[in-house]
């Protein structure tokens, strides 16, 4: 392997970047050999804490049982009439991951990721929320993908697709942000907002973290 | 506020830390084993994340580990090792040899970058780290990981570019 001289920056052009931001990009598809993951998540196994005894939450008064962290954010394909629920998909969005993560598209705001056209929002530089995870599941019939974000204090942002199929989002209240219409809810003790893009809808819900926040992240530019 | 490291989300992260490692070794087997020892030293014992996450804390480590084997291997004697059987012992799970090849391309590209500037790469575009993380990471600025950034891919790109085609193949 030879070592080369790195060009100055006034000897590199637009081209450049893209063809290598392109060419990097499509190391995405490589994966870890089977074996290697299986003597990782062997390994993973081995190193995590005991799991402690299920209690009874304690419900106080209004403190809504927010002890369970959990940002969810779900975008349901608008279509025709079946589907689940938004109780339903809330539920599957809550659940852990269950793979890593996709990767930032390199000069982009958005993740390698997406369902039907929408891409999963790149949320790390301007808000600090990452990828961590993700997970399909299948609800009322339809593929349900996920992808879960967390912050440096450990809450937790799952954004999933829901292909084929409207949810509807009724109740609760509408609130404008940069000249879009959000509807925030609470669905089984987490808090939720739903709206819309590129016709698709998008729901967004936390047991920890407050509607306004959510609110921040739905009005983003990526997402 | 200190917080304990998640088996679960590390091994979560295992495909970008392999793709950094292959990045880093431009061998296979040299990043499966890279990858191993990362993840066998992070998780050898409970550990306590101070800033940062999991992602930042597995490409330090790699980082770490990857600088001691080299060093290591550069004090050890060498042997005369049968070209055919290394060859043999590094299928291909690409079932298009072309685009494997062409990916070989990118990583043995990136991986004769130097050091600053590869770390630098693979810390954004191969990890998916920001700027600023990528900074805190590496101990640099954000400014300078910026730089390194911008002409590192100007330098994977005239790599790419001179490689014929017809000459493309896998190590």
């Amino acid at each position: 392997m030879t070592e080369h001289r790195v060009p100055e920056e006034q000897d590199i052009t637009e081209a450049d970047q893209e063809l290598a931001i392109r060419a990097i990009r499509a190391t995405e598809r490589v994966t870890a050999p089977g074996s290697l993951r299986a003597s990782v998540e062997r390994m993973a196994a081995a190193s995590a804490p005991a799991p402690r005894p299920w209690r009874r939450p304690v419900v106080l008064g209004g403190a809504v049982g927010a002890l369970a962290a959990a940002v969810v954010v779900l975008v349901l394909v608008l279509s025709g009439s079946s589907g689940p629920s938004v109780e339903q998909a809330t539920r599957v969005a809550l659940a852990p991951p269950v793979t890593g993560p996709p990767a930032r598209r390199p000069g982009q705001e958005v993740l390698s990721a997406e369902v039907d056209g929408v891409a999963y929002p790149y949320w790390s530089d301007s808000s600090g929320w990452r990828a961590v995870g993700t997970r399909r599941d299948t609800v009322g019939g339809r593929e349900v993908m996920t992808v879960v974000y967390a912050d440096a204090r450990g809450r937790r942002i799952g954004y999933a697709i829901a292909a084929g199929g409207a949810l509807p989002a009724d109740g609760g209240r509408v609130v404008s942000r940069g000249g879009r219409d959000f509807r925030v809810l609470r669905v089984r003790g987490a808090d939720v907002v739903t709206w819309e893009r590129h016709g698709q809808t998008c729901i967004l819900a936390s047991r920890d973290t407050g509607a306004d926040v959510m609110l921040g992240l739905a009005s983003g530019g990526a997402a | 506020m200190a917080r304990r490291l998640d088996p679960q989300a590390l091994a979560g992260h295992l495909d970008r830390i392999y793709r950094a490692a292959l990045a880093l070794c431009n061998s296979r087997e040299d990043a499966e084993d890279l990858v191993q020892e990362t993840y066998a030293k992070v998780l050898a014992k409970p550990r306590r994340l101070k800033s940062g996450d999991e992602l930042g804390y597995l490409l330090v480590t790699l980082r770490n580990t990857y600088f001691t084997s080299r060093r290591t291997a550069a004090r050890r004697p060498r042997a005369d090792v049968d070209l055919d059987t290394v060859a043999a012992a590094d299928p291909r799970p690409d079932a298009q040899p072309a685009a494997a090849a062409e990916l070989d391309e990118v990583f043995g590209a990136i991986a004769a970058l130097p050091d600053d500037f590869r770390l630098a790469l693979i810390a954004v575009d191969i990890v998916g780290l920001s700027y600023a993380e990528a900074a805190e990471v590496l101990g640099v600025p954000q400014g300078t990981i910026a730089t390194r950034v911008f002409r590192a891919r100007g330098q994977v790109a005239r790599e790419l570019r001179e490689v014929p085609a017809p000459q493309r193949s896998p190590r």
